[in-house]
This record gives C-alpha cells, sequence and structure tokens, in this order.
C-alpha cells in the first residue's frame, strides 16, 4: 500500500486524538480533492457544500477508530462517494449502482468546454468505450487525481487489482486512439 | 502531465469562500459535539417533580414565538461565546427569565441557564487554546446566575432548595475537573468560580439547615385536633434566628411529650418540666 507523508501521518494521529488544528490542516490538504470529486458528481454547489461538509464531519466523529493512518485518504474518498450516492438514491431509490458513475454526467460542469482542446473530446469519447471498472479508474486517476491506494478502498479492491485495470485500461485507450 | 502523458484538462475553478464557507459546518460541527459530550460527562441534575401550573398569558407568547423562531433557537442551542448565534441564545434566555413569574418557575430558568453556561466552560477549556476572555466571561455569568438561583431559592420550598444544592454540587465537581486541565489565568478564574460554588453550598445548606429546624419545631409544638388526630401547626409564631442562635418563642413547659405516632402520653395532664435553673 502506498505511504502516506510522515506529515501527514502525524496529522492524522494527532487528529484522532481531538486536535482540531491538525484536523484543519488535513481539511486544507484534502478539500480541494474531495469537493471537485463531489461537485463534479453532484453538480450543484450547495449539495457539493453539504455533501463535503458532512464528508469532513463524519471523519471528524470516527478519526479515533482509525486503525491504519496510511488508508486515511482513501477512507476519505470512500465517505464522500458512499455520500453521492446516498444523494444520488434520496432521488432515485431505484437507481443501479454500477451505472451510479456512468449516469454522473460530470464532464459536463467539470471542464471548461470552451478552452476544451480536440484531443481532450476525443478522449472522453474514447473513454466512453472502456469496460465499466476501467472506465472508473481512469476517471477516478485522471479526473480525480486520486492515487492507487485511495481507488482501491473507494472501489474496495486491492492496490494490485486497480494496478492491472489500469494497465488493461490504458492498453485498451491506446489502441482505441490509435 | 499525469502518468498517460495526456494533459490534464481545463478545470473550473472552485468558487472563492467555498473552503471557508463548508469549514464554518464543520466547525459547529465539531462544537455541537464537543458541547454534547461536556454535558454527557456531567451527572445531570436531578429535576424536582415541580407542580404544573395553568400557562400564564406571557408563557403563551414565549411559546408562539419560540415555534416561530424555533429554528433558529434550535440552531443556536449548541453556539458558543463568538459564534454568530451566540447573542441569540441570550436573548431567548433574557426571554425566559423576564418570563418566570414563580418561585419554582425562576429556579428552574436560573438552573437551566447556569447549567448552560457550565457546559460552555467546559466546551471552551476543551479547545486548542481556549480563548480566555471568553471563558472568564462566561464564568462571571456561571457565577451570576448560580448566585440568583441560589437568591431565589433560599426564600423558597425546602424541595428546591435542595435542587439548588445539587446543581451547585454538581458546578463544584466539573469545574474543579475542568481546573485539572488548565494553566495560567484561565485555571484562577476556574479556581475563582469554586470558590464561589462553595460559599453558595454553604449558603443553601445553612438554609435548609434552618429550613428543617423549624418544621420540626413546628412539628412538636402543633396541635392535635380532635377530629383527625393530626397536628395542626401551632399556633404560636415561628421562631426566628438571631445572630447564628435559633430564639423559640415556645416556652420549655409548654412542650408535649409524643408517643411514636405522634399523640400526646397524656392529653389530660401534658408533662411540665421543670424550668432550668441559671
Amino acid at each position: 500500500m502506498a505511504q502516506a507523508l510522515p506529515q501527514e501521518e502525524k496529522l492524522v494521529k494527532r487528529a484522532s486524538g481531538g486536535d482540531e488544528t491538525a484536523f484543519s490542516e488535513l481539511y486544507d490538504l484534502y478539500f480541494e480533492k474531495v469537493y471537485r470529486f463531489v461537485y463534479y458528481r453532484v453538480n450543484h454547489k450547495q449539495t457539493a457544500e453539504d455533501v463535503v461538509a458532512e464528508t469532513f464531519m463524519r471523519v471528524w466523529n470516527r478519526l479515533a477508530e482509525i486503525k491504519n493512518v496510511n488508508a486515511f485518504s482513501g477512507w476519505l474518498f470512500q465517505i464522500a462517494r458512499n455520500l453521492v450516492i446516498d444523494h444520488y438514491r434520496a432521488r432515485k431509490p431505484n437507481l443501479d449502482l454500477n451505472e451510479l458513475e456512468n449516469v454522473l454526467a460530470y464532464e459536463e460542469n467539470f471542464l471548461d468546454k470552451t478552452n476544451l482542446a480536440l484531443e481532450h473530446k476525443i478522449f472522453l469519447e474514447v473513454l466512453e468505450k472502456l469496460s465499466g471498472d476501467q472506465k472508473l479508474v481512469i476517471k477516478f486517476k485522471f479526473f480525480d487525481e486520486l492515487e492507487n491506494h485511495e481507488i482501491a478502498k473507494i472501489l474496495n479492491k486491492s492496490e494490485g487489482a486497480i494496478r492491472v485495470i489500469q494497465h488493461r485500461a490504458i492498453e485498451a485507450l491506446k489502441k482505441l486512439l490509435n | 502531465m499525469n502518468e498517460f502523458n495526456f494533459p490534464n484538462p481545463a478545470r473550473k475553478p472552485i468558487p472563492s469562500g467555498e473552503k471557508e464557507k463548508v469549514w464554518f459546518k464543520i466547525v459547529s460541527h465539531i462544537r455541537t459535539v464537543r458541547l454534547q459530550q461536556a454535558e454527557q460527562n456531567s451527572k445531570g441534575l436531578l429535576w424536582p417533580v415541580f407542580r404544573f401550573r395553568k400557562l400564564a398569558l406571557g408563557s403563551l407568547i414565549a411559546m408562539v414565538l419560540v415555534s416561530v423562531f424555533g429554528g433558529v433557537t434550535k440552531a443556536a442551542e449548541g453556539s458558543l461565546p463568538g459564534d454568530t448565534l451566540y447573542s441569540f441564545k441570550k436573548a431567548v434566555e433574557k426571554v425566559e427569565t423576564a418570563l418566570a413569574r414563580s418561585e419554582e418557575k425562576k429556579v428552574k430558568v436560573l438552573s437551566r441557564q447556569a447549567k448552560k453556561r457550565l457546559v460552555e466552560v467546559a466546551a471552551l477549556v476543551a479547545e486548542q487554546n481556549p480563548p480566555e476572555i471568553a471563558v472568564s466571561d462566561t464564568l462571571a455569568e456561571l457565577k451570576e446566575k448560580t448566585e440568583q438561583m441560589v437568591e431565589v431559592a433560599s426564600s423558597a420550598d425546602p424541595e428546591l432548595v435542595k435542587h439548588a444544592i445539587n446543581l451547585v454540587n454538581e458546578e463544584k465537581t466539573v469545574l474543579s475537573q475542568v481546573q485539572e486541565q488548565l494553566k495560567g489565568k484561565v485555571k484562577f478564574k476556574i479556581q475563582e468560580a469554586i470558590t464561589a460554588s462553595e460559599a453558595s453550598i454553604a449558603k443553601l445548606t445553612q438554609t435548609s439547615e434552618t429550613v428543617k429546624g423549624a418544621s420540626e419545631e413546628t412539628a412538636a409544638t402543633g396541635e392535635i385536633t380532635e377530629e383527625t388526630g393530626a397536628v395542626s401547626p401551632s399556633p404560636v409564631s415561628k421562631p426566628k434566628i438571631t445572630e447564628g442562635v435559633l430564639e423559640s418563642p415556645v416556652l420549655i413547659h409548654d412542650v408535649f411529650k409524643v408517643n411514636g405516632n405522634r399523640d400526646p402520653e397524656n392529653r389530660e395532664s401534658p408533662n411540665i418540666l421543670n424550668e432550668p435553673s441559671n
């Protein structure tokens, strides 16, 4: 598993002991990533604020239970993703979880289309042709800029499995782009 | 560039102020959790079973106001000194105090407000850098509410005195626990508050003993009624305290000896004791 930076490890340990300053530093480290992760899935500023706030509140409530400080960021994104799923399920109770990521038309909001270069547009079209897991892994890696251990935690797979999926996805993309 | 050697596409920037706005929600939550933990850690008051009285019109109006502003009131409940909604919380308390007419209600309201100050002190002290001024101000208010409550309870029902003693004992316990975690000026302020609590306990205990003494005296000198056998209060005036000495207008030779059923042993001829010689 990827190692958390020593500084981050210390912050997580301190925050798990109730240190609010350490927790605020973790918030500074992760806010932007988590916010983008959520915002470009819920497509609504107020909802994104609420979901991101709820994510960090849950982290604060349960931080004392964390056993492996290296798993902090993966756990953080797992909570964020679960809250996004809850949000969608509240709106559409019968939504198939496997199709959720495909329903999230975050490209519409995520990318500034006026500045989108041609190669980006082609890339996005090709991306849609990948299998479900491959598409998810590439989106998490490329758009959300998550690390393998974070993606593994979210998808409940091993890091090794994520690396394999990523490798196959890249090979498939190369073929399609060529 | 990422590992795909593909340039990351242009992203829309996160709106400014979002980070701070979200952080404010998180901090409010953290403080609410701390307040709840502080309340759970305190032993909890044994609220007396107050007799319910008819609601006065003023109370009814207050209820309407609270139901209208209920959402804000609820949100303000967890606020601490320095928070946006704290002044609203204090304003609601002023309304509560103004509407409390009977001694019973005043003691109840003042007890509740004193307990809130106590919980706020505990929550402020639990923060990373407890704000000295906010802690001092909150302690001063705790002292004020407690003294007001003691003042009202002292002239009220013995049951209220007992529960006022319980509250002040709880205050002393919580403040002592909090003091252990502190240093410097804040620790000194907490010590002052503990001293004030001890003075309140002493005053209430003295009141309690006086009231107990008076009621025992009343029972001993009460007249037996023919019909019920119940002891009625003595027609003589109540004893008074002068410089700590209980002065009773009842002469020693007027005392009836009573048996276990509180009936006089000899109703026809009371047992007259000799007056003490000097």
